[in-house]
């Protein structure tokens, strides 16, 4: 009979400190810890593993990012152009694939040519649209042209990424 | 179908149940609410990340092994990088191993809230469950800050780190151990120590030490049996035998030894021990290097290795071939939750519905690295 | 509203009698519709407010989307709920399928007739109310075992079993709690229960702190009220992570908002017979004394008595976002070996004070002995 009792007791005190926790919760408003993310957005930290970028322009396309992946998700071309120097004429970081490890971006051994973006909002309707395109496109044997070519798909891509 | 059939009803609990931890199906014979039998299929989740090791070269084979235990990826690195440090012989700098354990114990304290959390929501019990997402998310952003990402890390490299820890990383976590300890005493007297949670797991699907060997079983269940195995005390890696901290084992204090509450309980104790380690490697932390100088290419000598350690989930092991190539010949992954999953049909014998909920809950079992 | 409809008809000629039966029939009908009304609106906020509370307590926000504060949550959710395919399994027993949820609406929404919502403000003033009450809501548990029985799913027929077994066994400790109030004012009617709590500033003569059994006849009612209504922690017929869903596994759109808001609406009945019986219903506390104009009164006496009903569906949600769920027979066994003993002990210690104080409570004993 005693047993009876205490084991009462000790269920209604247990379940009354679970009540008394949560309506601290329950009545401080202080205590949310959500952030409503489309209004506000956290920043993410320094080195924070968003989307790939490639700076194209100083890519010395040694493929050594492409061999690297462990999931093929880079898809590199590259041709020589009339300095003999190696050019990457396509450039395609597949970011549906990528399981953003940063295997690439550490075997890069051209200093911030690939990196992390710290964006991380760039869903798409369709699976082509997740491709990043980073290429040259065609690389023109004429130096001054060259040139310019460069620049303007160096853009392009940034736009890309985007 | 014989008569004594036709007593029993055959259910399907699972794969798309919403408390077999992932995609488990269970083919549960049922008298009424009473179990007479439970049939564990697996599967649904196979990658075949061991082919997948035969394809890759040894570095790049480390993101995947983030996706075994994926709420415990900091350890799937370690193990995997300690078994190629072994075959290669590489000596890791002090910082680099103190970082490690660090890494790997912040991860063990928020594995073991996830662990805490759904165990909880199987019990019924919603509110835990976000209480322990809460402090989870404070590791998780103390992760993001270290190596960038937040669930598949892949931070712990052969060799090393893949990155040195940025400043105010220390603060922040000094932060988190002083704030947490308050919200373990919260979570005991919301839930643990809750009448009726002790009422639903004390004496409950009792796992004794011989079975627990028989079974294989490692980790937390292991030691809630009251046996004193812990892998970081008993074959020390990295610095686990300059650190000071208790082996919690279950006791039996609400019914019997090895039951699903002492199960449940020795994750709470061991997160109040993992916090107890990571403020020692804190002070501990001296400048140096966080890499071993590794070749870009690594060639293993031809033989063979097996390293395990100590996961939030049990002995994660690695059994490693190597024939002299880049790649690895063959990789066998000793997955605690597969050991451990193996003892539910015989827990599930005689006990209600209800309670084999409970005990997948206080197995703690990973389904992602029981199907590899 | 019989009164309503006799003081009407009063003033009319006896000399139509087609007339008279058109009119009562139109006013049972817009009265039917008031309460259909003003119990969806309130169905409707039941559930913003749980979900409301649920983040409040789990340090989320909850629903701030819709409308203001996400007041409109509730309607963008019944508008998805209507627009959803309304499925019904080939292997089911349609007819039972079908019926099932309308059954249990409809007894959820018969509940509110009897209710004294203020002193002239109620739909029918049943001389056996609480009578009724108790009798409709058992009917709620035949049309869950259609629901459960007629999906032919294994888990909702889990939940139907469960579900009967609790409801059927819950209902006597809820009887013999409510007898022991019932007992002091001798009367079945709301009505004539609330006016007979009145005086005393409006609280003190509440039948809960009339005699030390009532109080704890009403802790015992709230008890089982909670489970009759199937909530955490006995929400054991619908327990998400045993039984998926329980006996509304398989519903979809609105049928299975039928079963949602009945939910809520037995919460609100049940708190509605604890309000009434044991809190003073409708009595205004502190200043029901004061004169003041009938209409201001009245006004008065609705909030007043909604409050009442609120805050104990407010303590229902508390106590569902805190607590493990019981097992099926540990739940059974709080019934019979503690509540339903404890409920007959306190009905006969409550019939002994009857019998030697007659309806005096310990307030009258109180104010008696000090104005003497
Ligand atoms: S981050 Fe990893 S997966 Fe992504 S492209 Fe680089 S190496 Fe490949
Ligand atoms: S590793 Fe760097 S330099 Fe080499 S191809 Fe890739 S991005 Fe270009």
């Amino acid at each position: 009979m005693a047993g009876y009792f205490k084991k009462m007791y000790h269920s209604i005190s247990t379940v009354l400190t679970g009540l008394g926790i949560t309506i601290k919760y329950g009545i401080n408003p202080k205590t949310e810890v959500t952030q409503q993310y489309p209004e506000v957005k956290r920043e993410p930290p320094e080195g924070f593993r968003g989307k790939l970028f490639v700076d194209i322009n100083i890519c010395t396309g040694c493929t050594a990012c492409a061999r690297i992946c462990p999931v093929d998700a880079i898809t590199l071309k590259t041709v020589r152009d009339e300095n003999k120097k190696l050019r990457p004429v396509l450039f395609d970081i597949d970011n549906a694939r990528c399981i953003y490890c940063g295997l690439c971006v550490e075997a890069c051994p051209v200093d911030n040519c690939l990196y992390f973006e710290k964006k991380y909002e760039f869903s798409a309707y369709s699976k082509e649209d997740l491709i990043s395109h980073f290429g040259l496109g065609e690389v023109k044997p004429a130096e001054s042209k060259t040139e310019d070519k460069k620049t303007e798909a160096g853009k392009e891509g940034k736009e890309a990424a985007q | 179908m014989t008569n004594a059939d036709e007593k029993f009803m055959q259910v399907n609990m699972g794969p798309q149940h919403p408390s077999t931890h992932g995609v488990l199906r269970l083919l549960v014979t049922t008298d009424g609410e009473v179990l007479s039998g439970v049939k564990p299929y697996i599967g649904y989740l196979h990658r075949a990340l061991e082919k997948i090791a035969e394809r890759v070269t040894y570095p790049q084979f480390s993101p995947f092994t983030d996706r075994l235990d994926y709420l415990a990826s900091m350890n799937c690195n370690l193990a995997y990088a300690m078994t190629v440090e072994k075959l290669l012989n590489i000596e890791v700098p002090r910082r680099a191993q103190i970082l490690r354990v660090i890494m790997a114990e912040l991860n063990r304290i928020s594995s073991h809230l996830i662990a805490f959390g759904s165990f909880s929501s199987d019990m019924g019990a919603f509110t835990p469950f976000l209480f322990g997402i809460r402090e989870r998310e404070f590791i998780n952003d103390l992760f993001e800050i270290a190596c960038g990402a937040r669930l598949t890390y892949n931070y712990i490299r052969i060799g090393g780190v893949s990155k040195d820890i940025p400043g105010g990383f220390i603060e922040k976590t000094r932060e988190f151990l002083d704030y947490f300890p308050a919200k373990i005493k919260e979570y005991n007297e919301l839930l643990s120590y809750n009448a009726i949670f002790i009422k639903r797991l004390a004496n409950i699907a009792v796992i004794s030490p011989d079975d627990a060997f028989d079974y294989g079983i490692t980790g937390p269940n292991l030691r809630a049996s009251g046996i004193k195995w812990d892998l970081r005390r008993e074959e020390p890696y990295l610095i686990y035998n300059e650190l000071d901290f208790d082996i919690p084992v279950g006791k039996g204090e609400m019914g019997k030894t090895g039951d699903a509450w002492d199960r449940y309980m020795m994750r709470i104790y061991e997160m109040e021990q993992s916090a107890k380690i990571v403020r020692q490697c804190l002070d501990l932390l001296a400048p140096g290097d966080y890499t071993a100088k590794v070749s870009k290419v690594l060639k293993p000598p031809a033989g063979e290795v097996y390293v395990r350690a100590e996961n939030p989930r049990g002995e994660l092991g690695f059994y490693l071939i190597s024939d002299g190539s880049t790649k690895p010949y063959r990789l066998k992954i000793r997955a605690p939750s597969f050991a451990n999953l193996s003892i539910i049909p015989k827990l599930a014998r005689g006990v209600m519905i209800a309670d084999l909920v409970a005990i997948i809950g206080s197995l703690d079992i990973i389904l992602p690295e029981i199907d590899r | 509203m019989t009164e309503l409809i006799n003081r009407i008809l009063s003033g009319m000629s006896p000399t139509m009698p087609l007339t008279r039966l058109l009119i009562t029939i139109l006013i049972m009908v817009v009265s039917a519709a008031i309460v259909l009304a003003v119990s969806l609106l309130y169905e409707g906020f039941a559930t913003y407010a749980e979900r409301k509370v649920a983040g409040d307590i789990q340090a989320r926000i909850g629903p701030n989307r819709v409308g203001p504060y996400g007041l409109l949550q509730f309607v963008a959710d019944g508008v998805k709920l209507l627009l959803k395919e309304d499925i019904i399994p080939f292997y089911a027993d349609r007819w039972l399928f079908i019926i099932a949820p309308y059954i249990v609406f409809t007894v959820s929404f018969a509940a509110f007739v009897p209710l004294s919502y203020s002193d002239h403000v109620s739909i029918a003033n049943l001389n056996v109310g609480v009578l009724y009450m108790i009798a409709i809501s058992s009917v709620v548990s035949m049309a869950i075992l259609m629901g459960a029985w007629g999906s032919n799913n294994k888990w909702s027929l889990f939940g139907g079993m469960r579900a009967v077994a609790q409801i059927v066994s819950y209902e006597i400790p809820i009887v013999l709690s409510l007898l022991a109030a019932i007992i002091i004012p001798a009367s079945l009617s709301m009505r004539d229960i609330i006016a007979y709590q009145s005086g005393g500033l409006g609280i003190f003569r509440w039948l809960v702190f009339n005699n030390p059994f009532t109080l704890i006849a009403f802790f015992v009612y709230f008890i089982a009220a909670i489970a009759e209504v199937n909530r955490t922690p006995f929400d054991i017929p619908e327990a998400e992570s045993e039984i998926v869903a329980g006996y509304h596994t398989e519903y979809t759109g609105m049928r299975f908002a039928f079963f949602f808001m009945a939910e809520y609406g037995d919460m609100f009945v049940v708190s509605a017979i604890a309000a009434t019986l044991f809190l003073g219903g409708w009595q205004i506390p502190f200043i029901g004394g004061i004169p003041m104009p009938v209409w201001l009164r009245e006004v008065l006496q609705v909030g007043v008595f909604f409050t009442k009903v609120f805050l104990l569906i407010y303590v229902m949600m508390w106590i569902r976002w805190t607590l493990p769920r019981l097992r099926v027979d540990q739940l059974m066994e709080l019934c019979w070996k503690y509540l339903t003993p404890i409920a007959l002990f306190n009905l006969i210690g409550a019939s002994v004070w009857v019998l030697l104080l007659h309806d005096r409570g310990v307030y009258d004993i109180i104010a008696r002995v000090f104005t003497r």
